[in-house]
């Protein structure tokens, strides 16, 4: 069911008879959004760096900025349909995103279903990855979550969240599909579907001790890459099982604030698997706030990405949160890391290290970042 | 004498410190469905469990100051972030607010599924008092 068809469907189930219980008040909207800029140094003009190569040499907003809104009608008591909408850059130009629609029905205290457009949550922060006052930094640790590019996928899923005397446990299961997802490879938007994804989460959150989370996630994967054709390299995305593991723990206190996520992806076939993790820690003064988080990431195949990030927020109201972050990324080995590198010159340097002998370049570099996050 | 206006000062102080700080007691209705605890109490309030219905007070004043640094440890930043998470991936929807103590009481006195909370001082019989926070 493509976007078009399933709002139609929400439209029409507004206008069901039993929707005439429904007030203004069964009404709500909330907003948020991120205004920011960021820069690349340290490399040649025009090397990129993301899953877009949307940070280089010149200072972008395009990378950060976004705009979103979620509206949210109550048709009945327990049922309530949500539309989430965001505005954002996506291969220089702006459009609006889809990002969540679907219908929840909360069938007891503890249990809710949901079907429709639903955010993968594959990561700890996925389903929040728009809304940036929900985590410390402007920008995400890419080590992390550059890995992914499926944000969401048509299907179901179910909550089921038991109290606890110390806090609560939640488990998440979902499955679905995700067809025609732009996938960006060597500076190269490609169409990928991701069939079967299914996957199962449980978040344990304390009231003292922060929370943890463990996650396992799995999709076929299918995408054509026409150039391949007749390499080695041919049918390297032809139906092949892409499986994710996830363990994350998160903590604030008012004071101190820490999280962390490690992540391990397992491509059959010839693509390599990637080890990643992430270790933050920060203190607020008031309304400033410091952080530092270490990342990493493994490439079975070539070598390591880590890097380094310091930041520094201030708190200009409840809602509105002021961002700055320094990052220094350092790949080993041969590793590519996040950075991007063009079809062209990855098969030169591949062809150069085979027959010359010569090992592939590594990229190293310093991101600067700064902007503002908010609500409305 | 430097010593009387010291001890002055402080009780001062001290009178203004107590002056500030409300006895904040958590009330559901006389005849609610249950009696939860205090661990209870926060889950409900983080939304994490809906057996009853949370009714907040609008506005940062200083008893809903107090009810959350007390009884759920978050100030207005965390509470901000918290819901913004709960909100924009739909597990989740803020406590129903409500303009003052008054509306407070008045709904809490007219659900049995309603918990809330007042400053001690404006309690009246029509609500029960599930526990103070000092």
């Amino acid at each position: 069911m493509n976007p078009v068809h399933m709002l139609v469907l929400l439209l029409s189930l507004a206008c069901m008879p039993f929707a005439g219980y429904a007030g203004a008040d069964n009404f709500t909207f909330n907003g948020f959004g991120t205004l920011g800029v960021s820069r690349l140094g340290g490399e040649e003009p025009g090397r990129s760096y993301g899953i877009q190569g949307q940070v280089n040499h010149r200072w972008r907003g395009d990378e950060l900025s976004r705009l979103g809104g979620q509206f949210s009608y109550q048709l009945r008591d327990h049922l309530v349909a949500t539309a989430q909408v965001t505005a954002a850059a996506d291969q220089d130009s702006w459009g609006l995103d889809l990002d969540w629609l679907y219908l929840a029905w909360e069938t007891t205290d503890r249990l809710t279903l949901r079907a429709g457009r639903l955010r993968n949550p594959v990561y700890m922060y996925s389903e929040t990855l728009n809304v940036g006052v929900t985590y410390p930094w402007l920008r995400l640790p890419d080590e992390v979550y550059y890995q992914l590019q499926i944000a969401n996928y048509e299907g179901v899923d179910l909550l089921y969240s038991i109290p606890l005397p110390f806090g609560s446990l939640t488990w998440q299961v979902n499955g679905g599909q995700a067809h025609h997802r732009d996938h960006f490879i060597h500076d190269d938007q490609h169409d990928m579907d991701y069939h079967k994804v299914a996957g199962i989460n449980a978040t344990l959150t304390t009231h003292h001790w922060g929370s943890f989370r463990i996650a396992y996630s799995e999709a076929s994967l299918n995408m054509r890459l026409p150039y391949m054709d007749g390499t080695p390299l041919e049918g390297i995305a032809d139906d092949v099982k892409g499986k994710f593991t996830a363990l994350g723990y998160q903590y604030d206190d008012g004071t101190w604030l820490a999280a962390s996520e490690a992540t391990r992806i397992v491509i059959e076939g010839l693509t390599p698997s990637f080890d990643a993790f992430y270790l933050m820690g920060g203190r607020r003064f008031g309304d400033l706030g410091a952080h530092l988080t270490y990342a990493q990431l493994d490439d079975e195949f070539t070598g390591r990405q880590s890097s380094w990030t310091w930041g520094l927020s201030y708190r200009l109201s409840p809602a509105v949160v002021l961002k700055g972050e320094y990052k220094r990324v350092d790949n080993a080995s041969e590793s590519q890391g996040v950075y991007v590198r063009s079809g062209e010159e990855y098969l030169e340097a591949l062809a150069r290290k085979r027959l010359l002998g010569q090992p592939m370049r590594t990229f190293d570099g310093d991101i600067l970042a700064v902007g503002i996050d908010f609500l409305f | 004498m430097i010593t009387l206006l010291r001890l002055f000062g402080a009780l001062l102080l001290g009178a203004l410190a107590v002056a500030s700080h409300a006895d904040v007691a958590v009330i559901i209705h006389p005849d609610a469905p249950s009696q939860p605890a205090r661990t209870d109490v926060m889950n409900i309030f983080l939304g994490l469990d809906r057996s009853l219905a949370p009714v907040d007070l609008a506005g940062w004043t200083e008893v809903r100051q107090q009810f959350y640094r007390e009884l759920i440890r978050k100030n207005e930043d965390q509470l901000k972030s918290y819901w913004a998470a709960r909100i924009f991936t739909g597990k989740g929807r803020p406590p129903r607010p409500v303009a003052d103590q008054a509306a407070m009481i008045e709904l809490v006195a007219s659900d049995p599924r309603a918990i809330g909370y007042v400053d001690s001082a404006e309690l009246d019989d029509r609500v029960q008092v599930l526990f103070i926070l000092r």
